[in-house]
C-alpha cells in the first residue's frame, strides 16, 4: 500500500515535470551531458585545485612560521591569493559535500553581518587561545574563526606585521594562521575526495532515477548546476557588490566587501565571474538552445566579458573603490551586467531549455 | 539560496511601496464582485489567498472553488499568508518575507482596504493571527539590527496601530498560531538569520537552531519551547497547524546536504516533547526537503502537507503519522481543510485533493504560498 503511494506521487512527479520541459526527446541525454560535463570537466578539477593550493598553503606558512622571511612572506602572501582564486571557482556550488558538516562556512564565514569574527578573532589573539593555534581544535570552534576570513586578518590585518616576529604574540599568530591553513586544507582534500568517489554525491546527481532520493530525472540534477550558477550571479551582485556600494558614496560600506584587508576582493570577484563562465561553456548550456534562442550564444560572452571590464578596471583599495564616484560608475554597471546575465541564463535560457521552477517552489517561504 | 531582493533593489522597493501607498486612496481598491454566494442556494466555498497575475502584478485574492473572484486587493510586492477574523469578515494580507507590508480588508468588500506596515527595523515574515475577539493582531517579525525574531501586536480596532512587540524566543518566527485556548500563541522560529540589506541569503546556517515556542498572550511569558536533535538543527520549522486541542503538527524545510533526507514532519504540544514522523524514504524523498504548509483536517484524525518542490500534496493519518493519500500537482503549495477533505492550490488551479483532476479549477493568478478557506 505503502509502496504504491509513493511510486504513484513520483510517477506523477515526472509527468509534471516533463510537461514543463519543452526539449526534444533527446533531452535526458542533453540534460545528463550537462550534469556530466560539469563534474567531470569542472566541478572536480576545480575542488581538486582548491585541495592543491591549500596545501601548499599550509606548507609555505609552516616554512615561514619555522623560519621568517621577507621572500617567504610574499610566497605565503602569493599562495594565500591562489586559494582565493581556488575558492572562487567553488564557492557558489553550495549542493552536497560543500554543504555537509558547515564546510562551505568553515572554509569562508561570509557575510558575517555581525562582525563575529574579527570579535572572536582578535580575542583569540589577546588571549592566545590555545585551541586556535591547532587545527584539529580549530576545526570544533566557531566558523567564524576558520577559514578564509580569518587567514585574511591575520595575514593583513592590524597587527599583522608581527606574523614573523619573534615575540610571544608574533609566534602566537603565525601559528595560528598555520592552523586555519592547515584545517582548510583538511576540509579541501575531503571535498576533492567526495567528490572524486564515483559512489558519492556525484553518483546521485549522474544517476537520476524513481529510487534516487535526491534526483528523479536529468532535468532536476542538470537544475542543481544551473541553480548553481545563477546563485553565484547573485552572491557577485546583490552580496559582493550592491551591499558595499549602498545607495550612494556617503552610505557605502566599503568593509563589508569580501577579504577587504588582503585586496583580493576584486580579484576574488573576477576569478568568480570567469568561473561562472567557465562553468556554463564547460557544461554546454548553449548547445541545447534552440535556433530563436541562438542569440545568446554571443549575447553571454558578451555581457561577460563586460563585467569582467568594469570589475577589471577597478584596481584600488575597498575604501576608495566604493566611494570614488568614477570607480562606483564601473562597479554599479558590473552590477547591472550581472543582473542582465542572471536574467538571460536564468529566464531567457532557462524557459528555452525547459527549466521552469514553480511561482511557489522558490527558496524558502 | 535565493537572493532575490538587494540592498538596493529594497530601498527602492521601499520608495515604490511608499509611492504605491499614496496611490491606494486614488482607486486601486477593487470592488467585490457581484458573485458572492448568499445563502439560499448552493453556497460556494469561499478561499483567501496572495497571488501574482499574469501581468506580473500581486494581489490578495478572494475566491470560490470555480475560480470566481469576489474581491482582490492589488499588492505592491509578492504577499505570503493571510490571517482571518472570521467573526468580523476581516482579512490580513502579510507580505513576503522581507516586505514589511500589510493590507487589512473586509471580506464582504464593504470597506477600503487598510495599508499598514512593519515599523522602522522590523519586516514582516509573512504570517499573523488574530485573537479570538478580534481586537488585536499578532505578526510575526524580524528585528533583524538586533537579531531577534519578535512577534508585533497590532491594535486591530484602531487601524492596525502598533502597540509593541513580544520576544518570538528564537530568530526567523514563521508562522504563527492562537491555539484554541485562545490565550496561546504557537510560534515555528525558523532559526534562520537574515537581513534585509542581504537579501534573503541565509547568514547563520551553521549555527542555526529552529524551535517550536508556546507564549501566553496574557503574561507574555514563554510558557516552553521546545527544539530538535542537535543532528537535525538545519531542519527549519516554518509552517504548521494546531488541532482541535490545540497540538502542532508542524513541518520543516531542510537547509543541510539535500541527500541527508531528514524527517521533515512532526508533532508537539504544551508538556510534551516534539515528535518527528518516519515516512518511507521513497515518499520523504518526493518532499524535496521542503514542506511548504501544513493543514489539520477537520476531524483531527488526518493531518496533510504540501510540497511546491517535490510537487506533491499528502494526507496523514494524525495519530501513526502513515501517509494515507497521495497527490501530485507541480508547485503544490496552498493547503487548507475543507469539510472532510482538504483542497490545495497549485500552479494550475485550486482542486480538491482527490486523484482526478476533474474539480482542478484554473484561476486568474498564480497563487501563492497559502491558502485559507473564509
Amino acid at each position: 500500500m505503502m509502496k504504491s503511494l509513493a511510486i504513484a506521487c513520483l510517477l506523477a512527479f515526472l509527468t509534471t515535470s516533463s510537461h514543463a520541459q519543452t526539449l526534444e526527446p533527446d533531452s535526458e541525454g542533453f540534460m545528463s551531458g550537462i550534469v556530466d560535463r560539469a563534474i567531470d570537466d569542472y566541478i572536480r578539477p576545480s575542488f581538486a585545485r582548491l585541495a592543491a593550493t591549500t596545501q601548499d598553503l599550509q606548507d609555505t606558512l609552516s616554512d615561514y612560521c619555522e623560519q621568517p622571511s621577507e621572500s617567504g612572506l610574499a610566497a605565503v602572501h602569493t599562495q594565500f591569493g591562489d586559494v582565493v582564486e581556488a575558492w572562487s571557482a567553488v564557492e557558489f556550488l553550495r549542493f552536497g559535500p560543500l554543504i555537509d558538516d558547515n564546510r562551505l562556512e568553515r572554509l569562508y564565514f561570509w557575510p558575517d553581518r555581525r562582525g563575529l569574527g574579527l570579535k572572536r578573532i582578535t580575542q583569540a589573539l589577546r588571549e592566545q587561545e590555545d585551541d586556535v593555534a591547532s587545527a584539529q581544535a580549530l576545526a570544533e570552534k566557531s566558523v567564524a574563526v576558520q577559514g578564509l576570513g580569518a587567514l585574511d586578518y591575520l595575514l593583513y590585518g592590524a597587527g599583522s606585521e608581527s606574523l614573523g616576529d619573534s615575540t610571544m604574540s608574533g609566534r602566537f599568530r603565525c601559528g595560528f594562521a598555520y592552523a586555519v591553513a592547515t584545517n582548510m586544507a583538511t576540509i579541501s582534500a575531503e571535498l576533492r575526495e567526495d567528490w572524486a568517489n564515483p559512489d558519492g554525491y556525484s553518483a546521485l546527481l549522474k544517476h537520476p532515477a524513481d529510487d534516487n532520493p535526491v534526483y528523479r530525472t536529468s532535468l532536476e540534477a542538470a537544475s542543481e548546476i544551473r541553480d548553481a550558477i545563477l546563485e553565484g550571479l547573485d552572491i557577485a551582485s546583490d552580496l559582493k557588490l550592491k551591499n558595499a556600494l549602498g545607495e550612494d558614496p556617503s552610505r557605502a560600506i566599503p568593509k563589508r566587501s569580501a577579504l577587504w584587508r588582503s585586496g583580493q576582493t576584486f580579484p576574488a570577484l573576477l576569478a568568480n565571474v570567469d568561473a561562472l563562465q567557465e562553468l556554463l561553456d564547460t557544461a554546454g548550456f548553449a548547445e541545447g538552445l534552440p535556433e530563436e534562442g541562438r542569440y545568446l550564444v554571443n549575447a553571454l560572452p558578451f555581457e561577460f566579458s563586460n563585467v569582467k571590464r568594469a570589475i577589471g578596471a577597478v584596481d584600488r583599495p575597498v575604501e576608495e573603490a566604493f566611494t570614488d564616484p568614477d570607480l562606483r560608475g564601473k562597479l554599479i554597471y558590473a552590477t547591472i551586467a550581472l543582473d542582465s546575465l542572471r536574467d538571460m541564463i536564468g529566464d531567457q535560457m532557462g524557459a528555452y531549455l525547459g527549466f521552469q521552477p514553480g511561482f511557489s517552489s522558490l527558496d524558502g517561504d | 539560496m535565493e537572493i532575490d531582493i538587494s540592498a538596493d533593489s529594497h530601498s527602492a522597493l521601499q520608495t515604490n511601496r511608499r509611492t504605491f501607498l499614496t496611490g491606494i486612496g486614488a482607486g486601486l481598491f477593487l470592488a467585490a464582485g457581484p458573485g458572492f454566494a448568499q445563502g439560499g442556494e448552493t453556497e460556494s466555498i469561499l478561499f483567501a489567498s496572495a497571488g501574482k497575475r499574469p501581468d506580473g502584478s500581486f494581489v490578495a485574492v478572494l475566491f470560490d472553488e470555480n475560480g470566481r473572484e469576489t474581491f482582490s486587493v492589488p499588492l505592491p510586492d509578492r504577499g505570503h499568508d493571510i490571517a482571518l477574523d472570521r467573526p468580523r469578515d476581516r482579512a490580513v494580507a502579510f507580505a513576503r518575507r522581507p516586505g514589511d507590508f500589510a493590507v487589512a480588508f473586509d471580506i464582504q468588500g464593504r470597506r477600503e482596504p487598510d495599508f499598514f506596515t512593519a515599523p522602522e527595523g522590523r519586516h514582516f515574515y509573512g504570517h499573523g493571527a488574530f485573537t479570538k475577539d478580534g481586537k488585536l493582531l499578532y505578526a510575526s517579525e524580524n528585528d533583524f539590527d538586533g537579531v531577534k525574531g519578535v512577534i508585533g501586536v497590532y491594535d486591530a480596532t484602531d487601524r492596525f496601530r502598533r502597540l509593541g512587540e513580544l520576544s518570538s524566543h528564537g530568530l526567523g518566527p514563521h508562522e504563527i498560531l492562537l491555539t484554541p485556548d485562545g490565550r496561546t500563541l504557537a510560534v515555528a522560529n525558523g532559526g534562520i538569520e537574515t537581513h534585509p540589506d542581504f537579501g534573503r541569503e541565509k547568514l547563520n546556517l551553521a549555527t542555526m537552531a529552529p524551535s517550536l515556542a508556546f507564549i501566553d498572550l496574557e503574561t507574555g511569558n514563554l510558557l516552553e519551547t521546545h527544539t530538535l536533535s542537535p543532528e537535525l538543527h538545519q531542519l527549519s520549522i516554518r509552517h504548521m497547524d494546531a488541532d482541535s486541542n490545540g497540538r502542532i503538527y508542524f513541518g520543516g524545510q531542510y537547509e543541510g546536504n539535500k541527500a541527508d533526507l531528514p524527517p521533515l514532519l512532526g508533532t508537539g504540544a504544551l508538556g510534551e516533547d516534539v515528535r518527528l514522523f518516519e515516512m518511507p524514504t521513497e515518499l520523504l524523498g518526493g518532499f524535496r526537503n521542503y514542506i511548504g504548509s501544513v493543514r489539520v483536517g477537520a476531524d483531527d484524525a488526518t493531518f496533510a502537507a504540501t510540497s511546491p518542490k517535490g510537487g506533491c500534496a499528502v494526507i496523514f493519518d494524525a495519530r501513526s503519522g502513515n501517509a494515507l493519500e497521495v497527490l501530485n500537482r507541480r508547485d503544490a503549495c496552498g493547503l487548507t481543510s475543507v469539510g472532510e477533505g482538504f483542497y490545495v492550490a497549485s500552479e494550475n488551479g485550486i482542486g480538491a485533493f482527490e486523484p482526478s483532476s476533474e474539480s482542478l479549477t484554473s484561476l486568474d493568478f498564480l497563487p501563492d504560498n497559502h491558502l485559507r478557506k473564509i
